[in-house]
């Protein structure tokens, strides 16, 4: 049985409605998504990613097309119904700060409780569950604003779960977050996309974590218009060096990340066994040599555990470290 | 609810009980309070001592509970409406609207009053109530009619508050061509009161405060998600425009129905939602809500009795007495939540 | 003499032969010096300091302004032009038969006197304070008036207009704690206009006429005075007279018995009506409120005035006989100079029978019901 996609889009066009003009971002989306599955929209800045998730969100009319969720027209559903297929996870922070993480969970149990807004015995269990499937139980009765804000994205997105969505929107959910804490955050993210089979959409700068995680990546291009796959995909089509690359940057395919230009100084060799060999390439190219390029090199580096030996021009140097052996190199006038 | 919260509403409705008796105990003269009592209950005291209980005490006191809860829960509303700590009932614009209209019949020319039946062309305590409810409606009605066309909430209190700047320099011109005689009871209504509230009137000064604080009751979920921010509430399908006009007009209409009946009232109104998340920990509104009317109405009973200790007659303004009072123990509340690692 | 200045001025002298002798003012001062007169006066609030003016005959030359005159204004007299700021300053000129000097008036639709309102009508005198009593400072400098008399030395507006070198002297009359003092500045004004023998020929009569209503009252036991209250109530404070005010002596001179007699307040006081339901409740008779169009609209308006004795009982006594529908209301002018017939109102409502053969001038009863 062919599960029907959590989202679709059809022909979407999104963009800006001004007084006299319209102006679209991103014309002819047409992607399809199911449950279970981590998206990950990438491109660079002002591109329009915030576009494309606000018109996803229902937060911003489309200029032309629709969105569908679980088979539905978002537009012909009532607020209520669109709040529990759909939640979001914003950089807003709003001003909970005088509530526990459980209260701030609870807040999201807003659909599905009648008008008083008395929490039921399943409301209980679903903000049980919900911060469960974030680790963060342990830190429910504490104030939101005690929270490191590793935690506090967790509770946010337990906020989200609690409404038991089938789709989750999350806008740049690892910004203000430090480097352990963003790859924990995917991670988490990943996992949950698995166990709890709802679809996670990300919006996200951190290319390369993306890549690694992401079932499906969306990369809004230049020219208007959304190339949809997965990362591998993706990345061999060379829609993301005609996407990011710079005059000093190149997307590097095999290693999946970006590495700076060189190239410039001429050609350089580095020889050794095991991690060594690629830590003295990787110091080459940081002070300008193409490495493995194939023509004849003006520097060779042999590295071992006892040091480096460089040779270049008829000189003979060696040291222990490889800060000595960039300090060499940017010495050297050629 | 926590325990530790049930506590503290159940603390506090001991405290109100407290504070009303107190403040039937003790006013301008002395009564013993066997008396007191004895004029609740009907038993045989002087006329004079069962028409100051009954007609001047306990009136007032029913008064200064639901004005107290009222401007704390217009306080709290407003307070969350714009995620702003600093706001209180009267951001909208709307005592500036009230004072507008009791001006124009207590200080603009004597025949306005003269209209209604008063021969020195000073006016009565009805037509003052009746001025300052349109007075305070037409601005109301104003900035509401400009809410409902902008979306951005911290706008809207950038034009109540001009709003209420361009209604005050109106006031200031009339305060300024007035005659002394009748500038004496334009300041006298400045300085607020709770003691104007006679029994006809507490009818319709009950009713309407009771509609406020029932609508606040119901609405304690959409004022949690408004915590979250707009563009969360509407995520969670919350109706943020309809909302947000209901609950401005909810607490505009508390805020207006204090100030046409007791004057200008300040302090309260910011300082008791700051008082009760101090004192229960949370800023969750189904606790938040009963706490603040609970709390409101403590404080507005404990100004009111120490606004009468001078005895014999001399009565300290009532805003002196809320501010002299109230300011130091917000100050006090702020610093030791800070010390405790919490925040505003 | 005592209009024209001096010719030729002979120190040895005595210019001011008629001189006035205060009995019971206590508000103001003279001391005459053949040439010159020294007036100390109180400012016009209880809390203003003390003034000292030097009243010099016109063409004299001024003593020097050194030891118990030091500080003093020069005031030239007699006076020729009068702005004068209080309608109750008014019938002092009325009364003197001077009105010929009235130059300026603060509002012209505050004054009941026809004869004041042709003279503003014509031109002759000015308006200088119609929006709001804000004084105008120009247009007094521009009349350059040989006087202005005011309520208050702190109203703004006098240093200016001192500064412009016109004499301003205040009028605390109100402030007197007798009906008698308060009448008695009629000598006041007449020391700026060096009719002193005049007023003497009026207050002399007044005085005794005022006596001899007091003299019925003398021999009534206390236990026959009724006990009376005065003020209205707004937002549940009473404004009312104070104890040791002119209005709480004439309720003594009436043979009432004020409530609060022992407050020490010259003027008006402010009281919780708590307070006032503890003294007053049973109260007889009411005076001095107002604004009531009859009982049952005073009732409407304040349920709380149920619980006086007075209301009750309809004794509730205004001075609004003679207010015009405009709200102007002659009270205000002519009761300063004419206590005597304050006082027979009074006695006429405390002691009927005593009052048998006088007629209310402004005093009437708030009717029970419909309009008056």
């Amino acid at each position: 049985m062919i599960e029907t996609p959590a989202l679709r889009t059809c022909d979407l066009t999104v963009g800006y409605r001004a007084r006299h003009r319209t102006r679209a971002v991103l014309e002819g989306v047409n992607v399809s998504v199911s449950r279970g599955q981590l998206v990950c929209l990438l491109g660079p800045n002002g591109i329009g990613k915030s576009t494309l998730l606000r018109t996803l969100a229902a937060m911003q009319p489309a200029l032309a097309g629709r969105v569908e969720l679980d088979a539905r027209d978002a537009r012909l559903l009532a607020p209520a119904d669109l709040a529990r297929r759909l939640a979001v996870v914003l950089t807003d922070r709003g001003a909970i700060d005088g509530l526990s993480a459980r209260r701030v969970v609870e807040l999201g149990r807003y659909p599905h409780v009648g008008w008083f807004g008395v929490l039921r015995h399943r409301d209980g269990i679903a903000v049980d569950a919900a911060l469960a499937a974030v680790a963060a139980s342990h830190l429910a009765d504490q104030e939101i604003s005690r929270l490191s804000d590793g935690e506090r994205q967790r509770v946010m997105i337990a906020r989200a779960l609690a409404q038991q969505p089938s789709v989750l929107l999350l806008d740049e959910p690892t910004a203000f977050l430090d480097v352990p804490s963003r790859v924990e955050l995917m991670a988490l993210l990943r996992d949950l996309t698995r166990r709890e089979h709802v679809l996670a959409i990300v919006s996200t700068h951190d290319l390369e974590l993306a890549l690694r995680v992401a079932d499906v990546v969306w990369l809004v291009m230049p020219g208007g218009e959304l190339a949809s796959g997965a990362p591998e995909d993706v990345m061999l089509s060379g829609v993301v060096n005609a996407a990011f690359e710079g005059h000093r940057l190149r997307f590097h395919v095999a290693d999946r990340s970006f590495r700076l230009l060189t190239g410039q100084r001429g050609d350089a060799v580095a020889r050794g066994v095991g991690v060594r060999a690629t830590l003295a390439a990787a110091v080459l190219e940081r002070e300008g040599y193409a490495v493995g390029a194939g023509g004849p090199p003006l520097v060779e580096v042999d590295v071992d555990d006892t040091g480096w030996i460089a040779v270049a021009g008829g000189t003979r140097v060696q040291g222990i470290d490889f800060a000595s052996l960039a300090h060499f190199l940017r010495e050297r006038t050629i | 609810m926590t325990r530790r919260e049930l506590i503290m509403i159940a603390g506090l409705a001991v405290a109100v009980f407290a504070a009303f008796v107190l403040s039937l105990a003790i006013g301008s003269t002395r009564i013993p309070p066997s008396r007191v009592v004895e004029a609740l209950i009907g038993g045989g005291v002087s006329d004079e001592d069962r028409a100051i209980v009954m007609a001047v005490r306990l009136p007032r006191a029913v008064t200064a509970m639901l004005a107290g809860a009222a401007l704390g829960i217009a306080g709290l509303q407003m307070q969350t409406l714009f995620r702003n700590p600093l706001a209180d009932p009267f951001a909208l614009g709307v005592s500036s609207g009230a004072s507008l209209g009791v001006a124009l019949v207590v200080l603009g020319s004597g025949s306005i009053a003269g209209l209604f039946g008063s021969t020195t062309g000073l006016a009565g305590d009805a037509l003052i109530t009746a001025a300052a409810i349109a007075g305070a409606g037409s601005v109301l009605v104003l900035v509401l009619a400009v809410s409902s066309r902008i979306g951005d909430a911290t706008v809207v209190l950038i034009f109540g508050l001009m709003f209420g700047y361009a209604v005050s320099a109106c006031v200031t011109v009339l305060v300024g061509a007035s005659a002394p005689e009748r500038l004496q009871q334009w300041a006298q209504w400045g300085l607020g009161s709770f003691s104007g509230v006679t029994w006809p009137r507490l009818r319709l000064f009950g009713g309407l405060t009771a509609f406020g604080l029932a609508l606040a009751a119901v609405t304690p979920k959409q004022l949690n998600a408004l915590l979250l921010g707009d563009r969360y509430a509407s995520s969670m399908g919350l109706a943020v425009r309809r909302v947000r006009v209901m609950t401005m007009a909810g607490a505009s209409v508390l805020a207006a129905v204090v100030t046409a009946f007791c004057g200008p009232i300040s302090f309260i109104g910011i300082a008791v939602p700051h008082l009760c998340r101090g004192l229960t920990g949370t800023g969750d509104h189904r606790v938040a809500v009963p706490a603040v009317v609970l709390m409101g109405a403590v404080v507005a009973l404990a100004a009111q009795t120490v606004s009468v200790l001078p005895g014999d007659g001399t009565v300290l303004p009532l805003n002196a007495v809320t501010a002299l009072v109230g300011a130091p123990t917000v100050v006090v509340v702020l610093l030791r939540r800070r010390r405790h690692g919490g925040h505003v | 003499m005592t209009r024209r200045c001096i010719e030729r001025f002979d120190p040895a002298a005595d210019y001011f032969p008629e001189k006035a002798i205060l009995e019971d003012a206590a508000m103001f001062h003279v001391e005459y010096r053949r040439s010159y007169k020294v007036l100390t006066v109180n400012g016009g609030q209880p809390a203003d300091p003390r003034e000292r003016y030097v009243l010099v005959q016109c063409g004299a030359p001024p003593p020097p302004l050194t030891g118990d005159l030091a500080g003093a204004a020069i005031v030239s007299v007699p006076v020729s032009s009068v702005f004068a700021f209080s309608t109750t300053q008014l019938p002092l000129l009325t009364d003197l038969g001077r009105i010929d000097v009235l130059t300026g008036v603060a509002q012209r639709d505050a004054i009941t006197d026809p004869a004041i309102q042709r003279r503003v009508a014509a031109g002759a005198a000015v308006e200088f304070a119609r929006v709001g009593l804000v004084v105008d400072v120009e247009r007094v400098v521009a009349a350059h008036p040989g006087l202005l008399m005011i309520g208050s030395l702190s109203n703004r507006a006098v240093p200016p207009i001192r500064a412009a070198g016109i004499p301003v002297v205040p009028n605390a009359e109100w402030l007197e704690q007798t009906a008698l003092g308060r009448a008695e500045w009629l000598k006041y004004m007449a020391l700026f206009l060096n009719e002193e023998a005049r007023a003497q020929s009026i207050y002399e009569p007044m005085k005794a006429r005022y006596l001899t209503w007091a003299g019925r009252i003398r021999a009534i036991p206390a236990a026959q005075r009724p006990l009376v209250m005065t003020g209205r109530s707004s937002n549940g404070m009473f404004t009312i007279a104070g104890g040791k005010s002119y209005v709480a002596a004439l309720i003594a001179d009436a043979g009432g018995r004020y409530a609060w007699n022992d407050d020490p307040s010259a003027g008006i006081v402010t009281v919780d009506i708590e307070a006032q339901i503890a003294r007053a409740a049973g109260a007889d008779i009411w005076i001095n409120g107002g604004g009531w169009k009859n009982l049952r609209a005073m009732l409407e308006q304040e349920p709380r005035y149920a619980a006086f004795k007075a209301v009750r009982d309809g004794r509730v006594w205004v001075y609004e006989r003679r207010q015009t529908p405009s709200g102007a209301n002659d009270y205000w002018s002519r009761s300063v100079t004419c206590p005597d017939i304050v006082l027979a109102d009074l006695i006429k409502i405390f002691h009927p029978a005593l009052g048998r053969d006088h007629a209310f001038e402004w005093y009437m009863a708030v009717p029970g019901s419909g309009a008056r």
